[in-house]
């Protein structure tokens, strides 16, 4: 099976956005110091609330390490060669709309099919396209406005709802929270923030759209999602980055509140550079999400298809606090060549009757490793918790691994917490069966790999289930079928 | 006594993160002298009747007391050679240079041997046994820990096996250690080609107890059946990482663990399997299952799994919770007292790992060992 050409075409696909926009940009010289942060701030004109706590956070950061305990390898890094903000060039401060945007931007995000247009409304999605370092366009503003609910770039927020930013901003995710998270803190430079208020449903999906495309660059976007007393918001995000030889960094922070019966549901479909077939170049994906269920009978729900990306590092999870909130996580993970990915989530219940999901899918191909790490921690308070989770991992290849670190913690005795996971490769029974049903070897194999990550699929808003699909080079309809 | 080689575990260190560590740090690991001889004699006249068909040695302290004995024909000097699988040395340092005796026991090729090892502590102890299969050979060994002092003792226990081509291997631990005891037990294991091993524990008692653990299927078809449970109350502590390593083909490794925490308690364990990419065709099989009876009591567990290759079938599961409230009030239906109807669904939780046990004799005393804990239980299931 692992010989099977299809297969091998099947998981070895090219990467589809590895163009370079050529672009005139506004990048400040690598290194990082105070003045970096100092500089940043400035350029964002910052109230003095940010640009102190950017600094708190760098200076806490020199005295953290980096984390050694994921199962990845990775070359160090040198966070004194990285340009830590990289803009394109606008003539005044920043586009009033798509017209002043530089077409070629447009075209950027033409090329990978965000509709940045308001008139795509078909596509019915509210975009915030993040461009290297900074906000380029946000789409359908009008609309939302309407609605009450606030989407904008983290730079706007910044000037027109500093008290917003000053309440939330750091409050899941605290400044010292991990090395990674901390030097966010200290030089993001732009991302999405979203307010829904109280008794709002969402009239559109939002999505962010976040592109890498200056070399030596890191990127560091910050997204803030506030979903008020009985509100419900859906939220999709998408990355691609050009294929370079150098690793670069993506060290993002995104921060989710759920009040009181408030819902977010967050998808990702994380398709940064991934290098290539011998592991040159592609991203270190080394991001923190958490969410915070403070309300009761809060919902969030984490959504992701990992497929891009030379090291993942990510653990989104949720802090359970509100009584009777619920937190889900559901993720396909794809490791090929010589990608690693050690990913995974974190369910902390507080409070009681808490419910937690988490279902995980990880792919090894080639020389691949993917790892689950989860942590399920009950606190005593947490009368009445539940948790189920499942994890598998399919094998494609002899040189791949598949591997599972859960951490499954209860200290109330009313808690009732179950893992199950399988790790095998694709069934030489379920490929025969199919064969002999007359089933071609290739529509046989996308059908198993895509009942397989089915459950995953299910919870996808329908435009990112497509494009998660592409990705993984599975077609729906033998399924279906 | 003389530095030691390595640095103490940390709660930072991943196979230590549940470990009682400050109880570990306060424990005073200086060796007990040798026990007088009327100390030897009150031992030997306290001790159980031996098992029926076993040879039993007793170690006092970590001495090997001939007089409390029966004479063993297969026991050795020589030192057993094996390399050294295990990552978290300090223990096992500790051990090395502080044991006062090693008992050697070598069962030659094709011969079957039933031992019984007796444990007593006194006080703080090193003890170390070193066990070899030759091809052919089988072995079935009880270790039993009686809880003869009432004194906060410290034992140190390390355990090495080779077992050889062919072998059959059953080692039957009962750890029911002193409610002041502080016990930590290194334990590695080398399975040759063809080898079958059985392993069982249950441990009751002890403030904090420790298990760490290394096997590796060194040869090809080879088995390993790890069946452990450990029941902790008051404010005990029962912790135990166990690494089983796959560097062969079609090796097979099943693991089971049922931990029971009332009170204050704390049970946790950590099974972490690898598969390495020169052990293809392997099985791994990981069931970790906690039940929570007190108030405060929690419970821990991480199964692991680590793959390298694709021709491989690996499962876990893994599930903490209460008593069932259906199955209890069916009990108490019944007219079974609610103490007995309880320990006797606990019963039927560690049961799953009881089961396992070929050996009546050596079911018998478990079984005797946990009517201790579980009162009523066995009375329950005689429907007396």
């Amino acid at each position: 099976m692992t010989e099977n050409a299809q297969l091998h075409d099947l998981v070895g696909r090219g990467y589809q956005h590895g163009f370079v926009t050529d672009i005139e940009s506004e990048t400040l010289p690598p290194g990082l110091d105070e003045n970096v942060v100092r500089t940043i701030s400035r350029i964002k004109r910052e109230p003095m609330f940010l640009t102190e706590w950017r600094l708190q956070a760098f200076r806490h950061w020199l005295s953290l390490r980096e984390p050694t305990w994921a199962h990845v390898r990775a070359e160090p890094i040198d966070y004194q060669s990285i340009s830590y903000y990289s803009a394109p060039k606008v003539k005044t401060d920043g586009p009033k709309s798509l017209d002043e945007v530089d077409p070629r931007l447009l075209e950027t995000y033409e090329k990978l099919g965000v509709p940045l247009h308001e008139r795509a409304r078909l596509a019915g999605v509210a975009v915030d396209a993040v461009f290297d370092s900074v906000s380029v366009a946000t789409t359908f503003k009008d609309r939302l406005e309407k609605a009450g609910v606030i989407f904008c770039s983290f730079s706007d927020a910044v000037q027109k709802h500093p008290e917003l930013l000053e309440q939330y901003l750091g409050s899941v995710v605290p400044l010292t929270d991990n090395f990674y998270a901390c030097l966010n803190s200290a030089v993001f430079s732009d991302g999405s923030f979203v307010y829904i208020p109280k008794g709002v449903r969402c009239p559109m999906e939002l999505s962010t759209y976040f592109r890498i495309n200056a070399a030596k660059t890191g990127q560091f976007e910050r997204t803030l999602i506030v979903a008020d007393q009985g509100s419900h918001v859906s939220y999709l995000e998408g990355c691609t980055a050009p294929m370079r030889d150098e690793n670069q960094l993506h060290a993002a922070v995104v921060e989710l509140v759920a009040m009181d019966d408030a819902e977010i549901k967050y998808s990702t479909v994380q398709n940064w550079y991934p290098g290539d077939e011998n592991g040159v170049g592609g991203i270190y994906n080394f991001v923190t999400k958490r969410g915070e269920c403070r309300g009761r009978n809060s919902r969030i729900s984490w959504t992701q298809v990992e497929t891009g990306s030379a090291i993942t590092w990510k653990y989104p999870g949720c802090v359970l606090r509100g009584e009777n909130s619920v937190g889900e996580f559901y993720s396909v993970a794809l490791a090929n060549h010589c990608q690693q990915a050690d990913t995974g989530t974190k369910m902390i219940h507080i409070g009681a009757n808490t419910r937690s999901t988490i279902v995980s899918k990880g792919i090894s191909a080639g020389r691949g490793q993917n790892t689950y790490r989860g942590l399920v921690k009950i606190l005593s308070t947490a009368q009445g918790a539940r948790n189920f989770t499942q994890c598998d991992s399919l094998l494609m290849g002899d040189r791949c691994g598949a591997h599972t670190f859960p951490y499954v913690e209860v200290k109330n005795p009313t808690a009732i917490v179950e893992h199950e996971a399988s790790t095998s490769r694709i069934s030489e029974d379920q490929l025969f069966y199919c064969l002999q049903r007359g089933i071609s070897e290739e529509d046989a194999v996308n059908m198993i790999v895509n009942g397989f990550c089915k459950s995953v699929f299910k919870e996808l808003p329908m435009e990112f289930a497509v494009e998660a699909q592409n990705l993984l080079a599975v077609s729906l309809e033998g399924a279906v079928g | 006594m003389s530095a030691l080689p390595a640095t103490m575990p940390t709660p930072r260190d991943e196979h230590w993160k549940y470990a009682n560590l400050r109880g570990l740090a306060r424990a005073r690991f200086e060796p007990s002298v040798s026990p007088p001889a009327e100390t030897v004699a009150r031992i030997t006249a306290a001790l159980p009747k031996p098992l029926e068909g076993f040879e039993r040695i007793v170690l006092i302290d970590g001495f090997v007391s001939s007089v409390s004995s029966t004479p063993s024909a297969f026991t050795t000097t020589s030192p057993i050679s094996i390399a050294k699988l295990n990552a978290d040395r300090y223990f096992l340092e500790l051990n090395r240079r502080l044991r006062s005796d090693t008992l050697r026991l070598a069962v030659a090729r094709h011969q079957k041997r039933s031992v019984e090892v007796v444990v007593v502590s006194l006080g703080t102890s090193h003890p170390a046994i070193e066990i070899a299969l030759a091809e052919g050979a089988e072995l079935s060994l009880i270790e039993r820990h009686l809880p003869l002092s009432a004194d906060a003792t410290v034992i140190n226990l390390v355990i090495f096996a080779v077992v050889g081509v062919h072998a059959q291997f059953e080692l039957s631990r009962i750890v029911q250690a002193s409610p002041k005891a502080q016990h930590v037990e290194t334990i590695e294991l080398r399975l040759c080609e063809g080898s079958a091993s059985k392993f069982f524990q249950l441990t009751t008692g002890a403030a904090l107890s420790r298990t760490t653990a290394f096997a590796a299927h060194d040869g090809r078809d080879s088995s390993l059946e790890w069946h452990a449970a450990a029941l902790g109350e008051g404010t005990q502590s029962h912790d135990a990482f166990v690494h089983v390593a796959h560097s062969a083909p079609s090796a097979k490794t099943l693991q089971q663990f049922r931990g029971i925490a009332a009170d204050r308690s704390r049970v946790s364990f950590t099974g972490h399997m690898r598969v390495d990419t020169n052990a293809p065709y392997a099985q791994c099989d990981q069931s970790l299952k906690c039940l929570l009876t007190g108030s405060e009591a929690e419970a821990d567990v991480r199964p692991q799994l680590e793959i390298l290759t694709d021709a491989v079938r690996a499962s876990h599961g893994a599930t903490v919770g209460k008593l069932d409230p259906d199955m209890l009030f069916y009990l108490l239906s019944r007219g079974i007292p609610e103490e007995s109807a309880s320990s006797l669904l606990k019963w039927a939780f560690v049961s799953d790992v009881l089961r396992r046990l070929s050996n009546p004799a050596i079911r018998a005393e478990i079984e005797y060992s946990l009517e201790r804990v579980l009162p009523g239980a066995v009375a329950a299931r005689s429907g007396t």
